[in-house]
């Protein structure tokens, strides 16, 4: 029951990351409108065969929209996380490996950020670099460092007492030498689940300037701009609202699933229980 | 315990003066003159040369952090662009109105939480267990201005039970605490969950249950209040995050509080407001973890605080 349980939920899981994949490759193909054709003949017109999911106020098909929408939310969370990933594995690695003084320094402020709420940390780094594609992308990388430094750091401490490093050092290979060929490729896979996530709470996050009107320029078809301007028509048209935030959670819960199952993968430990 | 304690708000302090750090560099960060930025883009420049002089902007960058900590403490940060009102008693009123929402939210996502995270635990892969995991993976996926927006269209458009926006009556409180609510308790009850399962394997449960305990009074007595010590680390940062601003319910719902007032501030290029709002944001969340820190060692008396 408990494995078939899993199963089930780790192929839905997986179904709603294909379907995103779909989605973002082909969006021309699959998009019947341009995204951006106004037609005021058919605004706020409700889910018929035309418009399978209705038009927005300008009267633009929704269903496109959201098509080339996965390409911006999914563009700007990917971005955000390698940004993240990183600058803060450099600084997770370097901190780690080295130790001492500048460790415990950098730590402590990385600790700070990590405390801060990552949503108005994210609103801050708006507010400096100004909202557009780039501040999005750089508020979910700062977001997103603390995360990445920590868990680095965790697993090169661990890599670093084994032996096979220790043996390495004995017979005099070089700092950098030890850094890429053990301390690397031993904390990949950690780092790969941790990425996993961080990109489902990278989608969330970048939906949520859009919503708040920090993210892209409000017409872009981003899924949290999109749904951000459906707002307005809630009573009127609630196929605006409805449709995308269906997206977002479809495609958030994809990778969430994707995450638990990568870990259970890679580090038999966790697959015990839960 | 003392020394832990000394050192312990020590480091809040430090954190504290990193956070106004940041909230004064900002400022600085953005380009233009930070005194034109204070005293607003149509001001005239008799104002900007006073603001440039009040604030101490023509000194050096130290004196300028000097000033800018001496204003702060003596509650004097500035006026509004927008709201043309002292931004410390803009702070005051919004924070209120926030905590208005972040209590009862708070009590509703850790009561639910707890209960559904325990119940999976004991419950464990039973159909009942299932729907909770269930219902605890959507509450983490749905974005919460959609489940907001969802509840407003429910409870408000169609039913007319709740009004949509804005505060005044208890009625204006519901539709936001639940969404509050559920989106927190869902994160709550998957740690709650796990953490119980890890104390379960354990050899005081072991012992319990050999004493002949009930499964129930083992799972009450001995498993929660253990799976309940990482918890409380997730609702401390649960309620520094909630009093740091619930950004996005509160513009969902138009609700006049400080996560509001966050992203008024930088849509509206308001930057006295928003130094003030980081400021308090970074006060309210050192000051939660620091007693979440405290509370650790009561919880848990197996902490060693050297």
């Amino acid at each position: 029951m408990r494995l078939f349980f899993r199963r089930k939920l780790s192929l839905v899981g997986l179904g709603c990351v294909i379907l995103c994949l779909i989605m973002i490759v082909f969006a021309d193909l699959l998009a019947p409108y341009d995204p951006q054709q106004i037609n005021l003949n058919q605004v706020l017109a409700p889910p018929s065969t035309s418009h399978i999911f209705g038009t927005d106020e300008l009267g633009r098909d929704v269903w496109s929209r959201i098509l080339y929408g996965s390409r911006w939310t999914f563009l700007i969370g990917l971005s955000g996380v390698a940004f993240g990933l990183v600058i803060g594995g450099l600084i997770g690695l370097i901190s780690g490996y080295l130790g001492g003084l500048l460790d415990d320094v950098v730590m402590r402020f990385i600790d700070v950020l990590y405390a801060f709420p990552g949503m108005i940390l994210a609103i801050i780094i708006v507010a400096v670099a100004g909202p557009g594609l780039w501040g999005v992308i750089l508020a979910i990388g700062v977001f997103s460092t603390s995360v990445f430094a920590r868990i680095t750091r965790a697993s090169v401490l661990e890599v670093k007492s084994e032996s096979y490093v220790e043996a390495a050092r004995a017979i005099g290979a070089s700092s950098v030498w030890i850094l890429r060929r053990h301390i690397l490729v031993n904390i990949v896979m950690p780092i790969i689940v941790m990425a996993t996530t961080q990109l489902a709470q990278a989608v969330l996050v970048a939906a949520s300037l859009g919503f708040l009107g920090l993210g892209v320029p409000p017409s872009t078809p981003e899924w949290g701009a999109i749904l951000s301007r459906g707002r307005a028509f809630l009573r009127e048209a609630p196929h605006v609202t409805v449709f995308p935030g269906l997206f977002i959670s479809v495609s958030v819960f994809g990778i969430h699933i994707m995450g638990d199952v990568l870990r259970d993968v890679i580090d038999p430990r966790y697959r015990t229980e839960g | 315990m003392t020394a832990y304690l000394v050192r312990r708000i020590a480091y809040s302090f430090v954190a504290l003066c990193l956070l106004s750090l940041v909230a004064f560099v900002i400022l600085r960060l953005i380009p233009g003159d930070p005194a034109r930025l204070i005293a607003g883009l149509q001001a005239s420049e008799e104002d900007v040369n006073r603001i440039r002089h009040e604030w101490g902007l023509d000194r050096p960058l130290i004196v300028q952090y000097g000033i800018f900590l001496n204003n702060f403490v003596h509650g004097n940060m500035g006026i509004s662009l927008s709201y043309h009102a002292p931004v410390e008693a803009l702070l005051v009123e919004r924070l209120g109105n926030t905590l208005i929402l972040v209590i009862p939210g708070f009590l509703v996502a850790a009561t639910f939480g707890i209960f559904a995270g325990w119940l999976s635990a004991f419950k464990r892969n039973t159909i009942i267990d299932y729907i909770c995991i269930g219902l605890a993976i959507a509450g983490v996926t749905i974005p919460s201005f959609w489940l907001g927006l969802m509840l407003i269209f429910l409870f408000g458009v169609k039913l007319g039970w709740f009004p949509t926006y804005g505060m005044g009556t208890w009625r204006h409180v519901v539709l936001p605490v639940a969404t509050i609510g559920i989106t927190y308790a869902a994160g709550t009850a998957r740690l709650v969950r796990s953490s119980m399962l890890d104390v379960l394997y354990s050899d005081y449960i072991r012992t319990a249950r050999a004493k002949g305990l009930g499964e129930a009074l083992v799972m009450l007595k001995h498993a929660l209040r253990n799976a309940l010590i990482p918890t409380v680390t997730l609702l401390g940062l649960m309620l520094g995050g909630m009093i740091g601003g619930l950004t996005v319910t509160e513009t969902v719902f138009s609700w006049p509080g400080l996560g509001k007032l966050l992203v008024d501030s930088v849509r509206c290029r308001d930057y006295p407001v928003l130094q003030g709002v980081i400021l308090i944001m970074a006060i309210a969340v050192s000051l939660v973890n620091l007693l979440v820190d405290i509370l650790y060692g009561v919880l848990d008396p197996r902490i060693v605080y050297e």
